[in-house]
């Protein structure tokens, strides 16, 4: 996960560490000002990318 | 060069009639024009080695590309170094290799951090490094081009360009090149390389990853006590003025004159840098983030003293600029004429960081 | 015949990794971590943590952090997330 201003250079390493084709989920720029509140709003905008990395497809919430 | 070594780099011919075009348009410079890196000058440079061209030095991240002595080679033509230079540049980027100068981080840091090369011993005069007037500036093949090769090895094998991998916030114009000889003639004290342990009449290069110079002038100041406070008070607004203490390492560069002054009344580089980690100390209540400045000390500062078994700090616990005198790394360099010092910041020092580096030529 | 000149750049062939399998679901799984040491990083990771036990009923949450940022993760860390866990986030670039 990297912060906007970062894809370029996330891009680059992927490539350079043999991951081309990877997608990192972006967050707005910049975190190091922001609240905790704030950051934590953060996650809660892209936890769905998240697990949609990590799993084969959409699935429900535990109950 | 071995008789039998052969040249493995890709050829690749120019169709137009402006190499220096060709270069450009295939993101090989470092902005300026570069020296077409022809066969007949890279066996050139290469004639001032008995290496392998394909001994491998090391790699360089973020791309981790492989810096063999062909490639080091080419750069170093680019650059528009002499042949005369090459072991000199060859040094340099085994010690930008060694795992502990970190070149990866220095090169794709926002921080703005550049290799400071420092060259002592024989070797300045035999190339012709410049060590007096504008020991920091233009003018100078050796400096100039020395520094240079190492930036274009950054780019062209490291893979580290501006707005790709490198996101430098500002940078500076000593990432184009950052190349001094110390002034060891005009020096009252031991030199670096002979601090560090190797012999003087060996000739080493030392590697730092810093910023861009702070000059500090002091024109009037008659002792070292006195001297030395006006430096280290200018230095204690390096990374921020509220940085108490800094994370990484200082390099000084003492004027010929300063020096005289340090000498005058007997004190040794350890004098000077003991002496800055003592008196350049401000209490917490002035570090802790206010209107003054956002960036500044706050709880970790308590926790950090509360770690290592203190008394947990107070308002008027001081802290030092300098973590340790033995993070202030002193040369003499610059001319005969004028009082103007300068202070080279850090990056991030230490086994968190990049670590001085220093490799016999 | 133009100019010819020697390439300075080092053409690395690299071998295109395979990711590993994508899980079918959170549910019982360690989840790793992995903080890389930027300021205010951490927050986000907590909250991560709390959406994942709260919400996906992992096992558990395996939170390691890089000792520094500037360099990659250390090696004995990269080991310890590939045995121990089922996915790993690595955040926060900054």
């Amino acid at each position: 996960m990297t912060t906007t201003e970062f894809i370029g250079a996330a891009h680059a390493q992927c490539t350079a560490l043999g991951m081309a084709q990877y997608e990192p989920i972006l967050v707005q720029h910049p975190v190091q000002p922001k609240t905790q509140e704030e950051v934590r709003a953060l996650a809660d905008q892209v936890i769905d990318q998240v697990i949609g990395k990590l799993l084969k497809q959409k699935v429900e919430k535990a109950a | 060069m071995p008789e039998t070594a052969e040249l493995r780099s890709q050829r690749t011919e120019t169709q137009e009639d402006d190499p220096i075009e060709l270069l450009y348009s295939r993101g090989l410079t470092d902005g300026l024009p570069v020296v077409p890196p022809t066969e007949a000058r890279v066996k050139r440079m290469l004639e001032a080695t008995d290496r392998d061209p394909q001994e491998l030095i090391g790699t360089i991240g973020p791309n981790y590309g492989r810096a063999t002595i062909e490639k080091i080679a080419i750069n170093a033509v680019m650059a528009g170094c002499h042949p005369s230079y090459f072991p000199t540049v060859l040094a340099v980027v085994e010690a930008a290799c060694e795992d502990q100068f970190c070149i990866h981080g220095i090169n794709v840091t926002t921080f703005s951090a550049s290799p400071m090369i420092i060259i002592n011993g024989p070797i300045r005069q035999q190339i012709g490094v410049n060590c007096g007037h504008n020991a920091m500036g233009h003018g100078f093949r050796a400096n100039a081009t020395i520094g240079r090769a190492l930036r274009l090895i950054i780019i062209n094998i490291g893979g580290a360009k501006p707005h790709e991998i490198t996101k430098a916030t500002m940078g500076h114009p000593a990432q184009y090149t950052f190349c001094v000889g110390e002034n060891e003639e005009e020096s009252p004290w031991e030199p670096l390389h002979v601090e560090r342990g190797f012999r003087a009449d060996q000739s080493t290069v030392t590697l730092f990853g810093g910023h861009s110079p702070l000059q500090i002038n002091d024109h009037a100041s008659r002792n070292a006590e006195q001297l030395a406070l006006s430096l280290g008070w200018t230095m204690a607004g390096l990374w921020n003025h509220k940085n108490f203490p800094l994370f990484s390492d200082t390099v000084l560069v003492v004027c010929p004159e300063h020096a005289k002054t340090f000498k005058q009344d007997g004190w040794s580089k350890n004098d000077l840098r003991q002496f800055l980690y003592e008196k350049i100390r401000r209490p917490l209540r002035e570090l802790r983030p206010g209107v003054n400045g956002g960036e500044g000390a706050g709880v970790s500062m308590l926790r950090t003293d509360a770690k290592k078994d203190r008394e947990p700090a107070t308002d008027d616990t001081l802290f030092p600029k300098f973590p340790k005198p033995e993070n202030i790394t002193i040369i003499v360099a610059g001319g005969t004429a004028g009082r103007f010092s300068a202070a080279v910041q850090g990056w991030a020092g230490g086994n968190a960081g990049s670590k001085i580096t220093t490799k016999v030529i | 015949m133009g100019e010819m000149f020697l390439d300075p750049t080092d053409k690395v062939e690299r071998s295109q990794k395979v990711f590993a399998p994508r899980l079918d679901t959170l549910q019982g799984k360690t989840v790793g971590l992995l903080d890389i040491s930027k300021s205010k990083g951490a927050f986000f990771l907590d909250r991560v943590e709390e959406i994942l036990r709260q919400q996906y009923g992992v096992k558990d949450v395996l939170r390691r952090m890089k000792p520094t940022v500037t360099r990659p993760a250390p090696q004995p860390i990269k080991n310890e997330l590939q045995e121990k866990c089922d996915a790993v986030i690595e955040a926060l670039s900054d």
